[in-house]
């Protein structure tokens, strides 16, 4: 896959997925299901806003020193055993990888769900070198059993289809006879992963965070196939966006404190597994060589943007729970591998407005997603100066110098200068005559988040109708 | 080995407005330390309760036993299984509970770092049983954390159907927060640390969530004071 993931044009897309009345009824109880636990999850933690100032702060601190830390992971990974090749972009990172596995004469890799590997096309290339490449994620297996269809949710990837088409495809395709509760299924998987887990060369993962202390990789899984991934086969390669780091395990316990209550209301992921280097001389299993790939492939021209602070951003999928949108499209509707709000804020700088500035059209906002973001990533605000930028500019091909000289791109979500910025707002009721906003708010106001939640609004407005 | 480094590092530089890398990192100003109220100053007896508590949430089954009972209480569980049995090569196991526990369950092996890569994890595959001793216990989330290297292989607790975690009961602290605390401390990490919050799972199909995908299907604590 690559950041497109879509093939139609985008009106023909969502009209597409709008007409699909099964995957709107599974997307909707997803998100009624998942948001509630959620819910419950952080209620039961408590400081609700405190955590989520506090995880915030820790992301924008790491990109504001990413340098530093880079540079500090890696020396300690090496250090540790590991080998670290920096890869500017997709060829170089897809590259590096195939040469390992030719290296290492691999005929068979098995991977742990990793978005930046998406991103990269990385089974793509591997496959046409020759590579058996198998995703062990139940439900990324069943997406690629089931003819390499695409994840519709970064968390839950198989969450538009059901239990009887998943029945009849590893019928079809792998001789299952059983029925279709989702038990069997799973066990049925379970020994067809098994066998191929033990004869695998390479493991493949992506990595959650990067601790630059002690060089150390961390993986989120439930399955326990991450840990699979991590403990049969000789060889691993870790693939990991540059922006994933934290600099100790003290900002590690809050990151995977509200990583998981995010994405599945759960306290914490069965299995949170802490790499740091190959296998000791004297362990018995675990790779005994360790690789990791550190991916730009754009994240710093986002970087160097008025866009920076989308970078907090840890793949968590709350944004696209809330999001009233995506509840009818999908993540198919998109036609983006990072598909609801946080696509919108962050693929057209990543990925460029030619082909990217219709999506940001996807959006009523609504400003949920900024409520509930467990990072505080400026979503709304980033959306709607997307949408100013592309109505405002009329050539965008060159859109990039111009975040950096723009007064508003500079300031988006980031602490100190927003902070000044909406001070200055508050004190002169009308547009702001001196300070940041300045320029940009001499034409139109500053758009205000919506007091109720949509949510709530969606509700009550249900209910009232129900009454009549 | 590295390599690229100083070319992509120097791109994030200039990305930050600077010429390069700096010799610290700005202060990291955390707003709130509520992490460190949970349970904080609670008495031991609490976090033990707490952490039986949310290990039951979890879908783990929980046993309790003074040390001495360890053995008899091992067979008592493994006895309800039927199988062969993997053990960590750790004090709480070896010795006279690995020979009575291989009377008992016919096939049973300690790690053994004399042996293969191949030899252990056979093992380790065929067992029914993997048995590993937990440095801490965490009571909010129910967690252990593990110690996954030399004597006690990454494989015992993930390859065989049922994974026996023995938890010492006065290695039960409040959260993660002191889990992390714990690793700053430890000057060589283990290759291989894991934090196991229940038996491996999905909600993959459906939203449906069945318990025992790739890793263990059952998950067992015995707490030992």
């Amino acid at each position: 896959m690559s950041i497109r993931t879509g093939d139609l044009p985008l009106k023909a897309q969502l009209a597409k997925e709008l007409a699909n009345s099964n995957m709107r009824e599974a997307i909707a109880n997803g998100q009624d299901l998942l948001n509630s636990k959620r819910d419950a999850s952080f209620e039961e933690l408590g400081d609700y806003e405190q955590w989520r100032e506090t995880a915030g702060a820790i992301r924008s601190h790491v990109l504001e020193n990413l340098d530093y830390y880079l540079n500090q992971f890696a020396n300690q990974a090496d250090a540790a055993g590991a080998h670290v090749y920096f890869a500017k972009d997709d060829v170089q990172a897809t590259g590096y990888c195939l040469e390992i596995l030719q290296t290492k004469n691999a005929v068979k890799a098995v991977k742990s769900k990793s978005m930046v590997t998406e991103e990269i096309s990385l089974n793509e290339v591997l496959e046409e070198a020759g590579i058996e490449v198998i995703e062990t994620d139940l439900g990324e297996y069943l997406l690629q059993v089931d003819d390499h269809d695409k994840p519709s949710h970064i968390v839950v990837p198989a969450l538009h289809k059901n239990r009887e088409h998943f029945r009849r495809i590893l019928a079809e395709k792998k001789g299952y006879t059983g029925d279709n509760v989702p038990e069997n299924i799973t066990r049925f998987v379970r020994q067809l992963i098994r066998e191929d887990f033990m004869t695998a060369d390479v493991g493949i993962t992506g990595c959650n965070f990067a601790v630059a202390e002690t060089g150390t990789v961390t993986l989120v899984t439930n399955e326990g196939n991450g840990r699979f991934v991590t403990t049969a086969p000789k060889t691993q390669i870790v693939l990991m966006g540059m922006e994933r780091i934290v600099p100790t395990f003290a900002e590690l316990d809050i990151m995977f404190s509200v990583l998981a209550r995010s994405a599945i209301g759960a306290k914490l992921t069965s299995y949170m597994s802490l790499i740091t280097g190959p296998k000791g001389e004297t362990d018995r299993d675990g790779p005994e060589d360790l690789h990791i790939i550190i991916v730009d492939n754009g994240r710093s021209k986002v970087l160097e943007s008025g866009f920076r602070e989308v970078l907090r951003c840890i793949r968590c999928g709350t944004c696209m729970l809330e999001c009233p949108a995506y509840r009818h499209i999908s993540g198919h509707g998109y036609g983006t591998l990072y598909p609801g709000p946080l696509g919108l804020a962050l693929v057209p700088v990543l990925a460029g407005y030619e082909d990217y500035k219709e999506i940001t059209k996807i959006c009523s906002l609504c400003g949920r997603c900024n409520e509930v973001c467990p990072v505080k990533v400026p979503l709304y605000e980033s959306i709607f100066e997307h949408r100013r930028i592309i109505a405002e500019e009329g050539n965008l091909t060159n859109v990039g110098e111009k975040f950096l000289m723009g007064g508003y791109g500079n300031v988006i979500g980031h602490p100190s200068l927003y902070n000044l910025t909406t001070k200055t707002a508050h004190f002169s009721s009308a547009a702001p005559v001196v300070g940041p906003l300045k320029q940009w708010s001499l034409d139109r106001e500053l758009p205000e988040i919506p007091k109720t939640r949509f949510r709530d609004w969606y509700a009550a407005r249900e209910k009232k109708a129900g009454e009549k | 080995m590295i390599t690229g480094k100083e070319q992509f590092v120097a791109r994030v530089s200039s990305c930050l407005n600077r010429t390069k890398v700096p010799e610290h990192p700005t202060e990291l100003v955390r707003p709130h330390q509520m992490q460190k109220n949970y349970l904080a100053g609670a008495p031991h007896r609490e976090l033990i309760e707490t952490f039986i508590a949310n290990s039951h949430a979890l879908g783990i089954d929980v046993h309790r036993c003074p040390v001495n009972d360890l053995t008899a209480t091992l067979i008592q569980v493994i006895g309800e299984i039927d199988g062969p049995v993997i053990l960590a090569n750790d004090p709480l196991l070896t010795g006279k509970t690995a020979e009575i526990l291989g009377r008992e369950a016919g096939d049973c092996h300690v790690w053994d770092l004399g042996e293969s890569r191949e030899t252990n994890m056979n093992r380790a595959e065929r067992a029914k049983v993997g048995i590993a001793v937990a440095e801490l216990g965490l009571a909010e989330t129910g967690s252990t954390l593990l110690f996954s290297h030399l004597d006690s292989g990454r494989s015992i607790t993930l390859l065989p159907e049922n994974s026996i975690i023995i938890v010492r009961a006065e290695s039960i602290k409040p959260r993660l927060t002191q889990a992390m605390e714990l690793l700053q401390r430890t000057e060589i990490l283990p290759s291989s640390v894991n934090f196991i919050s229940g038996p491996s799972a999905t909600a993959d199909i459906e939203l449906v969530r069945v318990q025992g995908v790739h890793g263990p299907l059952e998950l067992i604590y015995i707490i030992v004071d």
